[in-house]
């Protein structure tokens, strides 16, 4: 071999080399690009499975609220939602009652209207009184502690009222102070009041509780027995076709009298 | 004979022509010498003529010489005409102005007073007046002042004895006048010091300390005058009695201010007064500090406000809660009490919160209107209230419930829930003997619409459940009970001055123009809570609450 041939061979070995490894390069970088569109396309899709089954579940919650009756969702008649099981995908509407409940949050000035006898939506009425029992109410937050004011509605339009300030704090002047909390429905609460049995007796149709001062707080009842249906909770469990599953809840109260028509005012 | 007579003259003209041969002459040594003295209250002026000439003392204390005796420090014996000065204490009418004497002379009634160069060769009288009911004495100090704290000698007249300083070139007189009264101080009106304002109306128990002073208590008395006057009306009223505390009540009728005092009697003899003295025997009182301060002060009487009333209720006191109430309150009617408070009750139950966005005066100090007969639940200076419903009940009802329109009320045919499209509602006739919630729009339903009710005891005999949501609600001049829940998210008015009562609830998004009464001891307004309406209306004056959760 002479030395020009051992020249020209080593130039192209070089020239080999160089390839291969571009070659390589660009090849890591199409494939690593393939997986990315592969794993974006496969969340993609997933995203959209979820919106859609939480999408389905809202509608069917809409529907039964309508029907007020629960079952799957083709017996509901919810035949337009593509994608969706209707089969697997069910609306339950719960009639238990508990002997635990928590208000949705209350601003500033509003009030709920709590049912301590049972409420006949379809007559509009009262059938029975209330259980005798006392009633714990749990009030305020770690963040948020207004003054309460409890009025009972009895069936001989007796009025009861009870003003409750947060443990040591006066908004109400001369009102009792709440207690800590032994006995609520969560441990989030920061104050509790009891109602003694005996005021509650058997003629008690409706506790309201009115949010004085500033600050919002979910409104806790807590006692020994169940209370009466506060309203409908309908749970709402939607399946795609691809195996997405979604549940929602939605508690839809009885009747609430708004602070603002009843609260004598001027 | 003749030598006898001739004696006779000889002795005559030698005695007289050379006393001193027989009797000894001024500032001479003598014989039979005393002291001289002068007794101030009879002018008695003693002394021992001895061997001195007539009107001659001989005088012991200056070494058994003559001397005048009016002036025995004088050795030519000749006394300088001297003044008499003076004041008439305390410096006050009618003490002050008091007649002063000389001898029985003209009298003089200057203060200070003066009687100038006044001769000395005699014993003057001074002698002063003295008013009824008063005593008077005086303190006497020659050729200097500085008498007058000692104890006045009781008298009204003092002989000037110009001896007793030896020789008197001015005697200061001061004539100390003290009126025989008792003391009252310290009146208070309800325990409550002096001035204080009181309502026409309350009762005011006025109290003061009755004390013996120069004379001993023997009756108490108080007096109200309007300001400025001695009319001893409106009360004029008196306990017999010793030192005390005495009681008297007053309860005014007409608002003003007002001059109180306090009198106190020494029998017949004086009286001492707070205000309106005039002349003895009465005299002002010395008070606390001797000069009347607490014998006498001044109440302002206001008129009571007019009030509101509820019966079950809580209260979201729009604006200020600023009530004037008297003590003693009258019912509005038969559903009403005399109980004096903002909330009352029925039997069984209690009334709540009583909520004032601005200020929180519930009258006068002396008697703040309770918000309750028990737990006097308040806030004052809330601020404004959170009252989303009325902007937005009307189109919540539109979205959730069925509504009805109507053109008239009269035209309402079941319970339900019913709208009326109007320039401005006037609802003289008594409503439909339904359950409904009405509410009235403008004539092109933008907004609220504004109605008038002319009828009284609207809904009073059906006693059906009913309420009207308007933007304003007025009730007439003859509108004094009407039935329902009236609603206003921005002004109710009413217009009668017998006063209004609303049996259900009554909401106003603005304060309330309170209607004065003629009297103002009944309620203005009377709110009787009635939870039967919203039990009624429980499912068309409600909305729902919804809690979306999402748990998977």
């Amino acid at each position: 071999m002479t030395g020009d041939n051992y020249n020209s061979n080593m130039k192209k070995g070089q020239v080999l080399l160089i390839l291969v490894m571009l070659l390589a390069t660009a090849l890591t970088v199409a494939l690593t690009a393939s997986y990315q569109s592969v794993t974006e396309t496969q969340l993609t899709k997933l995203e959209e499975e979820n919106q859609k089954a939480l999408a389905a579940a809202e509608a069917a919650i809409e529907k039964a609220l309508s029907l007020k009756q629960g079952g799957t969702f083709n017996t509901l008649g919810l035949s337009g939602l593509s994608g969706i099981d209707l089969y697997q995908s069910s609306v339950e509407i719960s009639n238990q009652g508990s002997n635990s409940f928590i208000s949705p949050l209350l601003q500033k000035d509003e009030q709920y209207t709590f049912y301590l006898a049972p409420y006949n939506p379809q007559t509009k009425s009262f059938p029975t009184g209330s259980t005798q029992q006392n009633i714990n109410i749990c009030f305020g937050s770690s963040t948020s502690n207004p003054a309460l004011e409890i009025t009972l509605i009895k069936n001989n339009s007796i009025i009861r009222k009870y003003a409750i300030n947060p443990k040591d704090s006066t908004i109400i002047t001369n009102a009792p102070q709440a207690s800590n909390p032994t006995n609520c429905p969560d441990s989030n609460f920061t104050n509790q009041y009891q109602i003694a049995a005996a005021d509650i007796s058997t003629d008690t149709f409706l506790l309201i509780a009115r949010v004085i001062g500033n600050g919002s707080t979910r409104i806790g009842f807590k006692a020994g027995s169940n209370f009466p249906l506060q309203g409908s909770t309908i749970t709402s469990t939607a399946k795609s076709t691809a195996g997405v599953q979604k549940k929602v809840q939605l508690f839809q109260s009885y009747p609430q009298i708004p602070a603002e028509f009843f609260v004598t005012s001027f | 004979m003749k030598k006898g007579w001739f004696f006779l003259v000889f002795l005559f003209c030698f005695v007289f022509v050379f006393p001193a041969l027989a009797q000894h002459v001024c500032n001479q040594g003598c014989s039979g010498a005393a002291n001289i003295t002068c007794n101030e209250t009879t002018g008695d002026l003693n002394y021992n003529k001895g061997s001195c000439n007539t009107g001659l003392a001989c005088y012991s204390a200056a070494g058994n010489v003559c001397r005048n005796p009016y002036c025995p420090t004088d050795t030519d014996c000749v006394c300088p005409n001297f003044t008499i000065q003076g004041f008439k204490q305390p410096n006050q009418s009618p003490f002050s102005g008091q007649n002063v004497y000389l001898d029985g002379g003209s009298p003089t009634t200057t203060q200070p007073y003066y009687f100038t160069d006044v001769a000395a060769n005699t014993i003057h009288r001074v002698s002063v007046s003295s008013p009824a009911g008063s005593s008077v004495g005086y303190t006497l100090c020659y050729n200097n002042t500085n008498c007058h704290s000692n104890t006045p000698v009781s008298g009204n007249s003092v002989y000037i004895c110009t001896n007793n300083p030896g020789t008197t070139n001015y005697a200061d007189l001061w004539w100390h006048y003290t009126p025989l009264i008792p003391n009252c101080k310290n009146i208070k009106a309800n325990n409550y010091n002096l001035p204080f304002t009181f309502l026409a109306g309350d009762t005011i128990t006025l109290t003061a300390e009755y004390e013996n002073f120069n004379g001993s208590v023997t009756s108490a008395g108080m007096v109200v005058n309007p300001q400025g006057s001695c009319s001893f009306s409106p009360l004029n009223s008196s306990q017999s009695g010793g030192p005390g505390t005495y009681s008297f009540n007053w309860i005014p009728t007409t608002a003003g201010n007002y001059d109180v005092f306090c009198r106190a009697w020494n029998g017949g003899t004086a009286e001492c007064r707070g205000r309106c003295v005039d002349g003895p025997p009465r005299y002002q009182c010395p008070g606390t500090d001797g000069n009347g301060t607490g014998s006498y002060g001044t109440i302002t009487i206001q008129n009571p406000s007019p009030w509101y009333k509820l019966k079950d209720a809580s209260l979201n006191k729009i604006g200020n809660h600023d009530i004037a109430v008297v003590q003693n309150v009258n019912p509005f009617d038969a559903d009403d009490n005399n109980i004096r408070a903002v909330i009352i009750a029925s039997s069984g139950s209690n009334g709540g919160v009583l909520l004032s966005t601005g200020d929180y005066n519930p009258g006068p100090s002396y008697n703040p209107i309770p918000d309750k007969v028990s737990n006097n639940w308040h806030i004052d200076s809330y601020g404004v209230l959170y009252q989303p419903m009325f902007d937005n009940f009307y189109q919540y009802l539109k979205s959730r419930k069925q509504l009805e329109e109507k053109s008239d009320i009269s035209s309402i045919d079941k319970n339900g829930i019913y709208f009326i499209k109007t320039g401005g509602l006037t609802i003289s006739n008594q409503p439909p003997n339904y359950n409904f919630v009405l509410i009235v729009r403008n004539s092109s339903d933008t907004d609220l619409g504004s109605v008038t009710i002319n009828i009284n005891n609207f809904n009073i005999t059906n006693n059906k459940s009913i309420m009207i949501l308007a933007k304003n609600i007025t009730f007439s001049s003859s509108v004094t009970a009407a039935s329902g829940i009236f609603i206003a998210t921005n002004q109710f008015s009413y217009q009668s001055a017998n006063g209004l009562k609303i049996l259900g609830n009554l909401i106003s998004k603005n304060a309330v123009n309170i209607i004065p009464r003629s009297n103002n001891t009944y309620p203005s307004l009377f709110i009787v809570f009635k939870s039967r309406m919203y039990l009624d209306l429980l499912t068309y004056l409600s909305t729902s609450r919804y809690d979306w959760r999402q748990l998977q």
